[in-house]
């Protein structure tokens, strides 16, 4: 029985982690940190744990995906994070594959 | 609101990555679980236990800096320890590499002179030098990876979804065992031993002004005794591969330099309580310069090896009280 959750939860591993990536991009046309990034995805369904996400948007930052600004104007300081310009045509790119890979697993899953 | 668990757990997280990450991550981290603690408490201050809820949903330390430097599942070693594995290949290969090919050049210069043919010296100083480097490579690569794998397979059957929150606290300022102090160390030993073993001759004094340089040692009854001197060498090693996986001067780091020099120790005593390692000729030097009957301050010349024996013995001791030291007053609450 055990077996059978851990495969499963590798199974939702590995989609998960190609469209969080997505997601991501997405969600930070306007600069977001951490959390609030977190909060939002939750609201619209998705869920992502910080220990996850925080490396996540930092690997992004790396690619030139999305770039990052500290601001201690707050009450307590915080990393926000936007999508470049890289980072947008990247997501236009990926947005297609997206469109066309649920048009065709849609047809799969179909019968 | 940064409580001293908090401070452990980022500390913990931090110590694995490269120092450029470090401070950005350690900020990240502080503002991330301010904020996870935000949501669940509200305005009422987190508990003790609020904490260890925030602390064990982000995870083990090793396994979220193991997301952060991005090498988490790459290697047969998980998260748990693929860091520490990695460090600890890093240093120990390069210098087992060093001291594989420089000690089998030696080999080959202890036995030049009895070949006759010089191009069977030239074909054994590439096959030796470079074939012992790489099998001393290769050597430490499997006895490493198999250290870590027993270590791994052991903590899958432990390890049950509860993360361990008994964290080391924060070493102060001086503390912390610096990767490169470790390095130097054993830098130090490899070379130590080397020179000693394969270049004898290099200890030398000049007794008489118009006289010429004369070894202290017998090079070839050093040589003899050369099991014990890479016996020191590796357990020097073994003391400083330690301090970089520990970080800071621990119970066990203690335990272990004490252990390792009782050792070595009684290693030093087995090659030099026996005057025969000095050269005759220096011992003879000795008794012309001090007089046959030299029983004053300069009597000890007579049993210079033992003298020799005795700044060992300092030296030895010496460390084993000042890690002792050491770790007694930076673990001191």
């Amino acid at each position: 029985m055990l077996e059978k959750e851990e495969i499963l939860s590798s199974f939702l591993l590995e989609l998960r982690r190609g469209t969080i990536t997505i997601c991501v991009l997405a969600n930070l046309k306007e600069a977001k940190y951490g959390y609030s990034l977190i909060a939002d995805l939750s609201d619209t369904g998705i869920s992502i744990e910080a220990n996850t996400l925080y490396p996540l948007l930092r690997r992004l930052e790396g690619q030139g995906l999305l770039e990052s600004s500290w601001n201690t104007g707050g009450a307590k300081p915080r990393k926000y994070y936007i999508t470049t310009d890289f980072g947008r045509e990247m997501l236009a790119v990926l947005k297609q594959h997206w469109l066309s890979t649920a048009q065709n697993m849609e047809r799969i899953l179909e019968d | 609101m940064k409580t001293d668990l908090i401070e452990r757990y980022i500390y913990a997280v931090a110590r694995h990555l490269p120092s450029k990450l470090r401070s950005d991550v350690e900020k990240e981290l502080d503002s991330l679980i301010a904020d996870m603690l935000t949501e669940r408490c509200g305005d009422v201050l987190p508990t003790e236990k609020d904490i260890r809820i925030v602390l064990t949903e982000l995870g083990m330390p090793e396994e979220l800096a193991a997301k952060y430097s991005g090498e988490e599942n790459k290697a047969l070693i998980s998260g748990h320890y693929f860091l520490q594995y990695k460090q600890i290949l890093t240093i120990v290969l390069p210098i087992i590499a060093a001291v594989t090919l420089i000690s089998s050049i030696i080999q080959v210069f202890a036995e030049w002179g009895k070949e006759s043919a010089y191009d069977l010296i030239f074909q054994k100083v590439i096959v030796q030098t470079i074939g012992g480097a790489i099998g001393g490579v290769v050597w430490a690569f499997a006895v490493i990876t198999i250290i870590f794998a027993v270590v791994e397979r052991k903590k899958w059957k432990v390890d049950d979804g509860d993360i361990d929150l008994d964290l080391p606290p924060l070493p102060k300022n001086k503390a912390e065992i610096k990767k490169h102090e470790v390095i130097i160390g054993m830098v130090f030993s490899v070379i130590g031993t080397i020179v000693f073993l394969g270049f004898t001759r290099i200890f030398a004094v000049k007794i008489a002004l118009d006289g010429g340089w004369i070894p202290i040692f017998d090079s070839l009854v050093i040589r003899q005794f050369w099991i014990f001197f890479i016996l020191a060498m590796v357990l020097s090693i073994v003391k400083e591969s330690l301090k970089l996986i520990d970080g800071r001067y621990t119970k066990r780091i203690v335990i272990v330099t004490i252990l390792c020099n009782v050792i070595a120790g009684i290693g030093a005593v087995i090659v030099f309580w026996n005057g025969n390692i000095l050269n005759s000729e220096f011992v003879n030097q000795m008794k012309i310069v001090l007089g046959e009957n030299a029983q004053n301050a300069f009597g000890f010349f007579h049993n210079f090896n033992r003298f020799l024996l005795g700044m060992i013995f300092l030296v030895m001791i010496c460390e084993s009280i000042g890690v002792a030291w050491k770790a007694w007053k930076y673990n001191k609450d």
